[in-house]
């Protein structure tokens, strides 16, 4: 295989190739870290690249792989970090100045999953500034760009995890998020974003952003790798208050394929004048789709829904202003304009508004969980519209985190509310070529069903061979 | 929607919650404008939470203490 071909196998056929001894966990981390070297300046995916570590760890799994003592599926396979997860002796930055010099002592929970299961850790991907922001532009160690094309934003905040996989410079990658900070990104960028119900993956070691919202999610090229990746992650860690794990839940991030017999709402109230034209008849088109393959799809009124987005911005504000409280009186110069705005607002909360804002987020629960005894998933573009260009500014993004009403705002900032499995999976491409998506809503610990629409949604899109056209020689247009 | 409960803080109080932290001319005008959207936003969610717009019943302690092993 050619070298440059590497970086977009899935982690299954990395998996046997390795065992085949075709090529070498070796040989891919070095093809990785090259492609790193060469790329990377035109979309500024990683903050620190742990190159000498990346090197170790891909020798100790090729080690294991000659003597026939893989670790699974995940031994010998390069994935990243957004840079708000603890890695022992290296900085967590959070994509701020304040932090640039903080070095974790210990790995983060999800560091010592993936160091279980033999995977390289790459290095630490960018990100917007704590976390906060939904462009993916404000960061301490630049902006992050759009592998598609390179005048468009990522998205954020998770916005280098996102480009990373994008770009073919990480299979997988690790994200969080508290208002769309997978999915977002996940949609914009063309790769799968996966957001495992509250608690499902520990945040052990994980910076805190709003604790009774922020969830880990991952990313991958594909629902399978993405999946398989989440697998790896998820397990109750007694130390983490926030950690919770049925105890079927190995069984439910099993794949799962075929839609017959589901029961899917479309809350077509949502999908207003927000929503861009290709995204919506794209939208129409998957919704189709499923219906040939056995799903009952149906409009679905859920109006307790036209408060998320208000809701969600009053406890998120209120408890990411409290973790920034002393910096923000001491050091508020160094922190992103917008940034520092948002936690400003926060700090002009009540703590009884706050307390208002969670009895609304209870009754809109309430709604959600009546729904879902007569429906088993809820379907809506993941963003009203593709990626917009960086020079169109922030208000490109039709984003009305203070607005009450029946807008598409609401429908992203749901599952994150109310800590529902949600996954973003690629559905197409506008007619320039930037990449489209759709979200699956589950109930509360049902990935299982979220997953059988999302493989549905990825085979009748036919998106998993399309790469971003990037080059050593730069460009970043869409082929 | 009317609001039900509390009026929610004037923009020009939430302001002075800001009052320790030196905020310049134009930060201060970006906030009130920002403060401005957020008692709105309040001011809709009284109404939603309101005890007259609360059902009745959103739970049932009979079931509850049935399912309570």
């Amino acid at each position: 295989m050619k070298k440059d071909m590497l970086c977009w196998l899935s982690i299954a056929e990395l998996a046997a190739g390795y065992r085949a001894q075709e090529f070498s966990p070796l040989d891919v981390t070095r093809s990785l870290l090259d492609r790193i070297k060469h790329l990377d300046d035109q979309i500024n995916s990683y903050i620190a690249v742990l190159e000498d570590s990346a090197l170790r760890e891909a020798r100790a799994s090729e080690n294991r792989f000659v003597k026939g003592a893989s670790l699974g599926a995940l031994d010998g396979v390069p994935v990243s970090l957004k840079d708000i997860f603890h890695i022992a002796g290296v900085p967590t930055t959070a994509a701020s100045k304040i932090l640039t010099d903080s070095v974790a002592g210990e790995d983060s929970a999800v560091v010592k999953k993936i160091r279980a299961t033999g995977a390289v850790l790459l290095g630490k991907t960018n990100l917007h500034e704590f976390a906060y922001g939904i462009t993916g532009l404000s960061s301490h160690f630049g902006p992050v760009r759009n592998p598609w094309d390179l005048e468009h934003i990522t998205g954020g905040s998770s916005s280098g995890s996102a480009a990373a996989v994008a770009a073919g410079v990480s299979y997988a990658s690790v994200g969080s998020e508290t208002g769309a900070s997978v999915r977002r990104p996940a949609s914009f960028c063309g790769v799968v974003g996966f957001k495992p119900t509250y608690g499902f993956i520990s945040r052990r070691g994980m910076l805190p952003g709003a604790w009774s919202i922020d969830t880990v999610g991952v990313f991958g090229r594909s629902v399978s790798d993405a999946v398989t990746f989440a697998g790896a992650l998820v397990g109750y860690e007694t130390s983490d208050p926030f950690s919770q794990l049925p105890g079927d839940s190995k069984r439910s991030m099993a794949k799962h394929e075929g839609m017959s017999g589901l029961r899917i709402g479309v809350p077509r109230m949502y999908l207003n004048e927000d929503v861009a034209e290709e995204t919506r008849s794209t939208f129409e088109v998957a919704l189709m789709n499923m219906e040939k393959q056995g799903a009952r799809v149906s409009d679905f009124e859920l109006p307790s829904v036209r408060f998320t987005a208000v809701t969600l911005t009053l406890v998120s504000a209120s408890e990411i202003s409290s973790y920034h409280r002393q910096w923000i009186h001491d050091r508020p110069d160094d922190y992103c304009t917008d940034v520092r705005d948002r936690l400003y607002l926060g700090l002009g909360i009540s703590a009884g508004e706050y307390l208002l804002a969670q009895r609304a987020r209870r009754r809109i629960g309430d709604e959600l969980q009546e729904a879902f005894s007569k429906i088993d998933v809820l379907v809506t573009p993941t963003t009203p519209g593709p990626a917009p260009r960086i020079a169109d500014g922030v208000t490109a993004l039709k984003d009305r985190p203070l607005e009450v009403g029946y807008h598409h705002s609401n429908l992203v900032r749901l599952p994150s509310l109310l800590g529902l499995p949600v996954i973003s999976v690629p559905s197409g491409q506008t007619r320039g070529g930037l990449p489209l998506a759709l979200q699956i809503v589950g109930r509360p610990f049902d990935e299982v069903s979220v997953i059988r629409v999302a493989h549905a949604v990825e085979r009748a899109a036919g998106f998993l061979e399309r790469h971003p056209g990037l080059s050593v020689e730069g460009g970043g247009r869409h082929e | 929607m009317k609001a039900m409960g509390q009026p929610p803080l004037s923009p020009s109080t939430r302001l002075t919650m800001l009052a320790s932290l030196s905020l310049s001319s134009k930060e201060r005008e970006t906030m009130l404008a920002a403060f401005g959207h957020l008692s709105q936003a309040v001011e809709s969610l009284e109404g939603f939470v309101s005890p007259e717009a609360t059902p009745a019943t959103t739970f049932s302690p009979q079931k509850s203490r049935q399912e309570d092993p």
